[in-house]
């Protein structure tokens, strides 16, 4: 118990060391450069950010581009695990959905956005984004989780007359798990990137994106470096919600 | 009743491994398919069995069976435990406290009972095999089809199993199918052995051992002349 704690406490004094040092960089950057419209330093995006958490629009902001994401991140999910169960148990669904899916994967971000604008409403163009891009990632890795299955398994369910329920949770599920963790994870952290580049383009009332485009407008780089610390907290803090929530399933099963 | 082989044919491509194939199988004695490895047993269980299909010929008596299968490896799922193993082929028991009883006999009966909540990779390639014996044990099917099902025992634990199998051989009698290319195991409990080469595959002999098994434990000597013909040459 104590040598945990001890490695524990060794742990976050590492993790401290390593955050300094990068913001040691970031210090010796601005000093270096010495404008803060180019490089603003790390004393003027604290107070910035600390202006921005005070601002009573602050939270509205946060909360609709959580919403936004996480719509996206939903119906992805979702749309994403049916489609990849077809597209697994079925090849012609496979051979049919697999060069949308590429297409999809190597189109250009901002074409989808400046398509998505002439199609949605402004608060609409972030969620279809982040929804169109994350949907491939999360198919695709149940495709894959789904090849996996040992075919071997599911003869020896077969012949003891195993139910389907059964033989989906005891052998399929476990087999796609690990695939379908992994995918959540990516598409976490990507439908955070798109979501909030569609928001600065289709800029929508209350959110991070519009912010940051006016950020831009008024060249005050030291909110546009808030509001993207604030982006890269919020989109830490998903995947760790995430991580914990998967951790418990798993101990679970 | 019988589970009767006509003209089986099955070929891999071009590789013929059976070519008109017959065979008789009867609840009334345990039977032995005995033959060097890559014969074709093993595609002659999974046909018996109707986990492959014949290219031609029929398969007659199988349809309405349950069939309890030893696979030649030992197929468990390697996320759920020994116990859990074998709880996942009784999931249609209605009644969740026989399947258990169930399930702890045979642990019981393959001596794996202080392992029922470890997972397959925590266990020998031995434990595992057994693992798979006591899961064919608890689904209690009308066929027990076993291929190759004491590889990897040693000789004291391998004798209970084969007397286990006797006795639930005797008590059920179920269609009782093994595979192995091992003289002391098919002469301890098989009652008639078909001596294969191939493929294509084809019975090159076939022996009937009379000798009841109460009688081949008491007397081994009783069983010379069977081991004789199960190792003549030709
Ligand atoms: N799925 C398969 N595809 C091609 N050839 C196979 C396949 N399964 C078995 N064989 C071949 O068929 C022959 C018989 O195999 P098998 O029935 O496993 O033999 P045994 O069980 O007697 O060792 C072997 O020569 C093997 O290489
Ligand atoms: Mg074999």
């Amino acid at each position: 118990m104590k040598d945990f704690i001890i490695k524990d406490k060794t742990v976050i004094f590492k993790k401290i060391a390593i955050a300094l040092f990068w913001i040691g960089i970031w210090q010796m950057a601005y000093w270096i450069i010495g404008r803060d419209i180019y490089v603003p330093s790390p004393f003027s995006v604290s107070v910035a950010l600390y202006k921005l958490v005070q601002a009573p629009s602050f939270w509205k902001t946060v909360f609709f581009s959580i919403y936004r994401v996480a719509v996206g991140l939903l119906l992805s999910i979702v749309l994403g695990v049916i489609f990849g169960i077809v597209a697994g148990l079925h090849s012609l669904f496979y051979e049919v959905m697999r060069p949308m899916m590429s297409a999809i994967k190597s189109t250009p971000v901002i074409s989808f956005i400046i398509i998505a604008l002439l199609w949605f409403s402004s608060t609409n163009v972030p969620i279809f984004i982040c929804f169109l891009l994350c949907f491939p990632i999360v198919w695709t890795n149940i495709v894959a989780g789904i090849h996996t299955v040992d075919p071997k398994l599911l003869e020896m369910a077969k012949i003891y007359r195993v139910e389907p329920l059964a033989i989906l949770r005891h052998i399929y599920l476990p087999s796609i798990m690990p695939y379908f963790s992994a995918a959540v994870l990516t598409a976490f952290g990507l439908g955070w990137k798109v979501s909030v580049t569609a928001e600065v383009l289709s800029h929508p009332k209350n959110a991070i994106g519009s912010n940051l485009h006016s950020a831009k407008a008024y060249l005050d780089t030291p909110a546009l470096f808030a509001w993207t610390l604030v982006v890269i907290v919020l989109s830490i803090l998903f995947e760790s919600f995430f991580a914990i929530w998967i951790k418990g399933k798993r101990r679970d099963a | 009743m019988s589970i009767q082989l006509q003209d089986v044919c099955k070929a891999y491509g071009d590789f013929k491994v059976l070519d008109h194939f017959n065979l008789t199988i009867d609840r009334k004695r345990i039977h032995c398919l005995f033959g060097p490895s890559g014969c074709g047993k093993s595609t002659l269980l999974t046909l018996i069995a109707g986990i492959s299909a014949p290219d031609l010929g029929t398969i007659k008596g199988t349809d309405v069976l349950k069939f309890s299968y030893v696979f030649q490896e030992e197929r468990l799922l390697p996320w759920r435990t020994v116990k859990e193993n074998i709880q996942f082929v009784l999931q249609s028991h209605k009644d969740k406290h026989s399947a258990h009883t169930q399930v702890q006999r045979v642990l019981e009966l393959v001596e794996l009972t202080q392992f029922q909540n470890h997972y397959p990779n925590e266990l020998s390639g031995g434990m595992k095999q057994r693992v798979s014996l006591a899961r064919a044990f608890a689904y209690a099917g009308d066929v027990l089809a076993m291929d190759e099902p004491f590889k990897g025992l040693h000789f004291d634990l391998k004798r209970d199993l084969m007397d286990a199998i006797v006795a639930y051989w005797q008590n059920y009698s179920p269609y009782t199918i093994f595979i192995t290319h091992d003289v002391e195991e098919a002469l301890y409990i098989a009652d008639d052995i078909y001596m294969l080469e191939g493929p294509p595959l084809q019975i090159k002999k076939q022996v009937y051992i009379p000798v009841p098994h109460d009688v081949r434990k008491r007397d081994p000597d009783s069983l010379l002349p069977y081991r004789a013909a199960l190792l003549a040459r030709k």
